[in-house]
């Protein structure tokens, strides 16, 4: 057997983190400085906090997905679930007339048992994971129209706090929520026994099966787990506009895997990091928002979009290929 | 109470078509290290992934300590105390060699989180036992070589207190220089009175180590001995057993002249190997599992990445980059794993067969039925293809059946030379006649064959002549007059007629 050199790199965790996103962070510091150089106004620390804001239900959403991707599977449900629970919480208080809270509560339990559902079939039966969800999300559409019939609910003005409201006069409340959960989701990933199991499961699901890991169990907490992040969009994006609409969330679980790619969670399983899926919905933020204050046309910015992606994915898939040869 | 860790006791368990066990004994003491042995598809493995909780027999009983236990998931399994190391490598390549080590039952902290300082100090503990010391618990498994992976599993396998360690061929990557520690490791567990049970196909391990020997064959539990009044070739003809002689019929052989010859085939796992063929010759490719035998082919065939000498093929030199170009010269591959590689499961008998000669068959659009029809009929036919309709689906027929598909769409390209890798594995022994047969009747067509395999009494009966492939070099070569089972074994466990 080879005498290895043993390798002495930092484990300080921000440097772990910058040396596994170096790539990305370059990228966006670039993209960030030319921005700037072309329009002032980008670098001011209120367009900061409305990109942060902007981005918040495309990492929230990325949470959930990240989980989703690295075992293999992928949830198309999420941006109709954000529909499904942002009509059911604006029904809930002005047609049912119930308090916030209950409102609040009703579309949490509502997007966590859309989660729950795919679990089901995806835990207890070998179904594919993209035409599951993908039926859950022609599912959620149509429950949108069946609550709202078809228009649009109207929520008291006052429901807007959140969604709209600062902390302490400066930071969004959605951005708050945005950097708690990804708190309690990176916990969760790199540090619980939960998250060892959904990343052994993603390498290698006989190994897992081998070691006794409940494959089940893992794979329906996942599920509940993108459906709850799911819900909490929902609810922030009918604070927002302070209406339910039918048409909410449309697509929109696919920026969450865009930011997930983007930031390097592997298409293949088994790899990621719920930072990479952050940073990735930043640059995306960032280029939206840069784009748009210099006027760039919307579909421009989305053919911008999309060769970014495609490059990011580009670039990691021949890495890995040098790599594995 | 006996002094019995283990026993299991008329162990059986059906596949569909298959009896994969039937009545199967083994009983093991503490501190006992014995060997478990048997042909590929005697049924070892799928005994020990009864013990492994990953089938459930049909049925049968497993005392531990005399205690009667069922075993229904690998959870219950290694709750007993079983730690197994699996055939196929299973470790989760993505993350670290102390993940690994401990997946699926990581130290935590408060019930909640990973311990990830504890499990990497522990890691390191388990790597020194095994002399990996120099190797960080935290690195990536992938970044490991095949071999350094097995040991990342043997590792595996002295965390949490076993009672049972189930190794199911271990050292089939490892280098003489591990095995050895591997050996030393089993020695000492032993002495702490774990019980292990060590399945190879090396006999001079099995020798070396076990206490006790169980020999299974074609699902049937054959005998238990003591090692010590063993010997190689009781042992030998434990294993093969049946009358091989009727299974193969007898045949006239029309060998011909040298009309190929390959020189100096090196790759990643292949290292500089020469051979040639004879017309209306079955060369046999005689190797262990992961020998090399099948990469010999494919650098030939330029599927793997090769430097090659001059290739010969009726006296001109040819260029063979690729499978395509392999074809245009006659020279057709059937590989070994036809339900992936061979055989588009999904299409018709019609579809699969014509697949290779599509360029013959379609002028512009127009696609001549009557020579598809009478090239079908031809084939199906001479092969004995047992099917209603050519428009049934080839995962529908059986598997010796799916052989002959695969047979007759490349004897449909009218080869000079075919390739048959492990044609005979996973189907029955009526069937496994039929393709010897046509295995005759292909060569005395003055086609040359050459016939990888890994169960030995196929060589021995069927083949003119025979290369033993070991470590990715040819240790050996045996003509028809010499042939024979120990001659065979002595070349392919490692040695040579040097030792």
């Amino acid at each position: 057997m080879n005498k290895e050199r043993v390798q002495t790199k930092s484990q300080n965790p921000v440097m772990i983190y910058i040396r596994n996103n170096l790539g990305m962070l370059i990228g966006l510091i670039a993209i960030c400085i030319l921005i700037s150089l072309l329009q002032p106004n980008f670098r001011t620390v209120k367009n900061m906090f409305n990109i942060m804001r902007s981005i918040s239900i495309t990492g929230i959403l990325g949470f959930g997905m990240t989980m989703c991707i690295i075992i293999n599977g992928i949830d198309l449900a999420q941006g109709s679930v954000v529909g499904f629970t942002s009509c059911l919480c604006a029904w809930s208080i002005t047609n049912a007339g119930l308090p916030f809270g209950a409102a609040i509560v009703i579309s949490l339990a509502a997007g966590l048992l859309v989660g729950v559902f795919n679990g089901f079939f995806l835990s207890c039966f070998p179904l594919p994971p993209f035409v599951v969800t993908l039926a859950t999300q022609l599912i959620g559409r149509g429950l949108c129209y069946v609550i709202t019939r078809g228009n649009m609910i109207n929520v008291d003005a006052s429901f807007g706090a959140l969604g709209n409201g600062y902390f302490l006069n400066v930071i969004p409340i959605p951005v708050i929520i945005l950097l708690v959960l990804f708190l309690i989701s990176m916990l969760l990933l790199s540090k619980s026994k939960f998250g060892r199991d959904v990343y052994a499961i993603g390498g290698n699901k006989e190994a897992a099966r081998f070691s006794g890991i409940n494959i089940r169990k893992v794979t329906w907490i996942v599920y509940a787990y993108s459906g709850l992040m799911a819900a909490i969009c929902g609810i922030i994006s009918c604070s927002r506009v302070t209406t339910g609409q039918p048409t909410t969330g449309n697509a929109m679980e696919f920026d969450a895997v865009a930011a997930c790619y983007l930031g390097g969670i592997s298409y293949l399983g088994g790899e990621g990091r719920m930072g990479s899926t952050l940073l990735g919905a930043i640059v995306l933020g960032v280029l939206a928002n840069g784009m748009s204050m210099l006027q760039i046309p919307w579909y421009i910015q989305n053919i911008t979009k999309g060769l970014i992606i495609l490059i990011a994915v580009f670039f990691d898939v021949m890495r890995k290929h040098r790599v594995k040869e | 109470m006996s002094d019995y860790v283990l026993r299991m006791q008329g162990i059986s368990k059906e596949f569909p078509g298959v009896k994969a066990l039937d009545n199967i004994h083994l009983n093991l003491k503490k501190g006992e290290i014995h060997a478990l042995i048997g042909e590929n598809g005697a049924g070892k493995s799928t005994l020990i992934k009864v013990l492994a909780g990953i089938y459930r027999p049909d049925s049968g009983e497993i005392y531990i300590n005399d205690e009667k236990v069922v075993i229904d998931d690998v959870a219950s399994s290694k709750k007993l105390g079983i730690s197994i190391i699996h055939q196929e490598l299973s470790l989760a390549k993505n993350m670290t060699i102390a993940e690994n080590i401990f997946l699926g039952s990581y130290p935590l902290k408060k019930g909640f989180a990973v311990d990830d300082k504890r499990m990497n100090e522990e890691a390191a503990k388990y790597l020194a036992m095994i002399g990996m010391e120099h190797f960080p618990p935290d690195r990536k498994v992938a970044s490991l070589s095949i071999a350094q992976q097995q040991m990342v599993e043997i590792c595996r396998s002295l965390a949490g207190e076993n009672r049972i360690l189930v190794l199911d061929e271990p050292t089939t990557s490892l280098i003489a220089e591990e095995v050895e520690r591997l050996m030393e490791i089993m020695r000492t567990l032993k002495s702490k009175g774990v019980a292990i049970i060590f399945v190879s196909h090396k006999l001079n391990e099995i020798f070396e180590i076990s206490d006790n020997i169980t020999v299974l064959r074609d699902g049937q539990y054959v005998a238990t001995e003591k090692t010590a009044e063993m010997t190689t070739d009781k042992l030998i003809s434990m294993m093969v057993g049946r009358e091989i002689q009727d299974i193969y019929p007898p045949h006239e052989t029309n060998i011909q002249e040298t009309f190929f010859e390959a020189n100096h085939i090196s790759s990643d796992r292949v290292h500089d190997v020469s051979f040639h063929l004879k017309k209306g010759e079955i060369l046999g490719f005689y190797g262990l599992m992961g020998a090399g035998r099948s990469e010999i082919m494919r650098a030939l065939l330029g599927i793997d990445k090769a430097q090659k000498g001059d290739v010969i093929l009726d006296g001109r030199k040819i260029q063979i980059n690729s499978p395509k170009d392999a074809m245009k010269e006659g020279i057709v591959l059937a590989p070994e794993d036809r339900r992936h590689e061979g055989l588009i499961l999904k299409q018709t008998v019609d579809f699969n067969i014509t697949l290779p000669i599509l360029g013959e068959l379609i002028k512009g659009i127009r696609m001549n039925r009557k020579k598809k029809d009478e090239i079908l009929d031809t084939y199906a036919k001479r092969l004995r293809i047992k099917t209603s309709s050519y428009d049934n689906k080839v995962g529908n027929l059986s598997g010796g059946n799916q052989q002959k598909v695969v047979l007759a769409k490349w004897m449909a390209t009218n080869p000079k030379i075919l390739i048959l890798d492990e044609p005979t594995k996973g189907i029955d022994v009526g069937a496994k006649q039929e393709i010897y047969k046509l295995v005759y009747e292909i060569v005395n067509m003055g086609v040359g064959v050459i016939f990888i395999s890994s169960e030995m009494p196929e060589v021995i009966n069927l083949c003119d002549r025979i290369y033993m492939v070991y470590e990715g070099k040819i240790n050996g070569e045996i003509s028809r007059d010499e042939i024979s089972e120990t001659a065979i074994m002595k070349y392919t466990i490692g040695g040579n007629e040097n030792e």
